[in-house]
């Protein structure tokens, strides 16, 4: 029951923060010096028509009035008309979002999939030349911005070793399979169009790698510490104790409530990737929603720039809240109601 | 009097070479501090330990341009002839200045709201502040950060205004803790019933309780925003062209990869071993406090 009472206030408050958010982002970008429709129609056009743009996008009507009808169209899913790529932003969310979003998840599997087992390694032989070795491998990946290995990534892999390809998301030749999800890969699984599922993970490989890297080294971390912390507890002392196989003490003992702390770490790690991947799409072409969202800022496209950080917003606070949901179904002593989370 | 001051200077000096001790105990913090003191020397006396100074400013030598590593040149030139070892010690003026400039306009801030709020925990001072705070939680920092500098014109003190308008919340969020459970503690408790105001008691009685967590919390920092600000210089929004700058340089130099591999990989490397020392650096502070909260 508490658990419930707890969600629901924890939803409460970030829809609350979201509104505070929107009205944070709808500021900033209405102090925009300059005239956004100028810029976008050019110095020639005739002011009629620039006229005529300020008039469809309410920009003649008062803030307050126009943050009414902005959230009023964003709550539909409206962000109003892109003036950077003439098109509904709404639209092009829809055609960049999936190919960040499968770049995303892969990075997660690859944090989560060498990340644990680094960390578990590390905390289990702690003080050892493995421990040691992990140490350096974290400190180098926290202290690497990912675009530093994107490039020195892009440098080694594919044009000294051409291992893999340099940019883009498939192959020229390869035939996409039909659009579902926009994901090229999960669109090929379900079509059967292997080659396409196989192509586009070749190349989301290094992308997926640089983006990986640093989060792989908090996710190391801190599996190594919450092991270390378990590994003192009196219970499994009372396990060694009653000779049970280190082995098994590991695997069934240790491991679960080991993994809360990481767990709580991945999910967020999953929303961050998709809202800072961006300086890797650029690197690598990856034409994503990241890189979609610097253009558009790079560009003072208001409207594209709202709904890009509105959209990482709900994404990040979504995650928020399924990491809460996934760490009481992990811990026992918040499931059942008895203990609170500090 | 005297005695009593030589005493309490004398358990100061034991506390700083059992700190000392500590620290030195694990190569890493040693390895670290050491690579903090070059980057800060070499930053300081750029001018005199790098062998062409007149490259950190607008100064093009077609005749020398491209040239790969070579004696006269160890790291190369770029494409207009400027020493690349050169402009990187200069730009670790750039990188360091951008750092402190961020924590020197964050910190205050953070610190001061969650001083309030943990001490006014509970009540609408607290809600209201931390309600703001978890506004600036809700996205990434550096999406709010990039919004920010792109309706500001790029420039080094833009990219620390934006990067220090995101920063704050987590000193904020340091503070709150803290500050919320030294609350009902008998020495503050003691100050209420003394009739001490309230500046007094969050000032002068909680906050010097905070002073290592915070410090060593910015010394972990400093690597993070040479980090994150290399990324916004990257794009082209922090310091601009000529003023050398590791995010500029890895971004040039990566439109000329694989020939001209020097002008992108040198600096790249210099931005890892930077942020790397101050992140070993942070690390030995933090086992040598004992901090548990960073």
């Amino acid at each position: 029951m508490s658990m419930f009472v707890f969600l629901g206030k924890r939803i409460a408050l970030s829809i609350f923060a979201l509104f505070g958010l929107s009205l944070l982002i709808f500021l900033i970008a209405r102090v925009l010096p300059g005239d956004p429709v100028r810029m976008a129609v050019g110095p020639r056009a005739p002011e009629w028509v620039a006229e005529n743009i300020r008039e469809q996008m309410h920009l003649d009507k008062p803030v307050l009035v126009q943050y009414y009808y902005w959230v009023r169209g964003a709550l539909r899913g409206d962000f109003g008309y892109s003036l950077y790529s003439r098109r509904a932003v709404s639209t092009d969310l829809k055609n960049f979002l999936p190919a960040t979003g499968e770049l995303a998840i892969f990075t997660s599997l690859i944090i989560a999939g060498i990340g644990i087992p680094l960390g578990v390694l590390a905390g289990r032989y702690s003080n050892s030349w493995i421990d040691n070795l992990v140490r350096i491998f974290c400190y180098i990946s926290a202290s690497t911005p990912s675009f530093v290995f994107a490039t020195l990534f892009l440098l080694l892999f594919s044009y000294v070793l051409h291992w893999f390809p340099i940019v883009g998301r498939i192959s020229l030749g390869v035939p996409r399979p039909p659009v579902v999800t926009g994901m090229i890969t999960l669109d090929g699984l379900i079509s059967g169009n292997f080659t396409a599922f196989w192509n586009t993970l070749w190349h989301m490989v290094l992308p997926a790698v640089s983006l990986a890297l640093p989060g792989m080294a908090q996710v190391a971390r801190i599996t190594r510490s919450s092991i270390q912390d378990n590994l003192g507890k009196d219970y499994i002392a009372f396990e060694r104790g009653f000779g049970i196989p280190d082995r098994l003490i590991m695997s069934k003992f240790l491991l679960k409530p080991s993994l809360i702390p990481p767990v709580s770490i991945l999910g967020l790690e999953m929303a961050v990737t998709i809202g800072i991947a961006f300086l890797v799409e650029l690197i690598f072409n990856w034409p994503g929603f990241s890189r979609y969202g610097i253009n558009a800022m790079l560009q003072k496209d208001l409207n594209a720039m709202s709904a890009v950080v509105m959209v990482i917003g709900v994404i990040f606070v979504i995650a928020n809240i399924f990491v809460d949901v996934a760490i009481a179904f992990l811990d026992p002593k918040i499931r059942l109601g008895a203990g609170r989370r500090a | 009097m005297r005695v009593y001051n030589l005493r309490w200077q004398q358990r100061r000096s034991e506390k700083i070479k059992q700190g000392w001790y500590k620290f030195s105990g694990n190569p890493f913090s040693v390895v670290g501090l050491c690579v903090v003191v070059v980057i800060i020397f070499t930053a300081a006396f750029a001018p005199y330990v790098t062998p062409y100074p007149k490259h950190a400013g607008p100064y093009v030598n077609f005749r020398d341009a491209r040239q790969p590593p070579s004696l006269k040149h160890l790291l190369g030139t770029d494409l207009f002839g400027r020493d690349v070892l050169t402009r990187i010690a200069f730009a670790f003026r750039y990188s360091l200045l951008l750092a402190v400039t961020i924590i020197v306009l964050s910190v205050p801030v953070g610190v001061g709201i969650g001083l309030l709020a943990g001490y006014f925990h509970g009540t609408w001072i607290d809600r209201i502040l931390m309600r703001i705070t978890d506004i600036f939680l809700a996205v990434p920092s550096l999406v709010l950060a990039l919004a920010v500098t792109c309706i500001l014109t790029p420039s080094l003190f833009n990219a620390a205004m934006a990067l220090s308008m995101v920063w704050w919340t987590w000193y904020t969020r340091l503070v709150y803790g803290i500050a919320s459970s030294y609350r009902n503690e008998f020495f503050i408790r003691s100050a209420e019933v003394l009739g001490e105001r309230w500046p007094h008691i969050v000032f002068r009685e909680i906050l010097p309780n905070c002073v290592s967590t915070i410090f060593t919390k910015m010394s972990l920092d400093m690597g993070m925003a040479i980090l994150v600000g290399s990324a916004l210089s990257f794009l082209g929004l922090g310091a601009q062209a000529p003023t050398p700058d590791l995010g500029t340089m890895v971004a040039d130099g990566s439109k000329y990869l694989p020939d001209l591999w020097w002008i992108a990989v040198f600096p790249a490397f210099a931005i890892m071993i930077t942020v790397l020392g101050f992140n070993l650096l942070g690390d030995g502070l933090r086992d040598m406090f004992a901090i548990e909260e960073l």
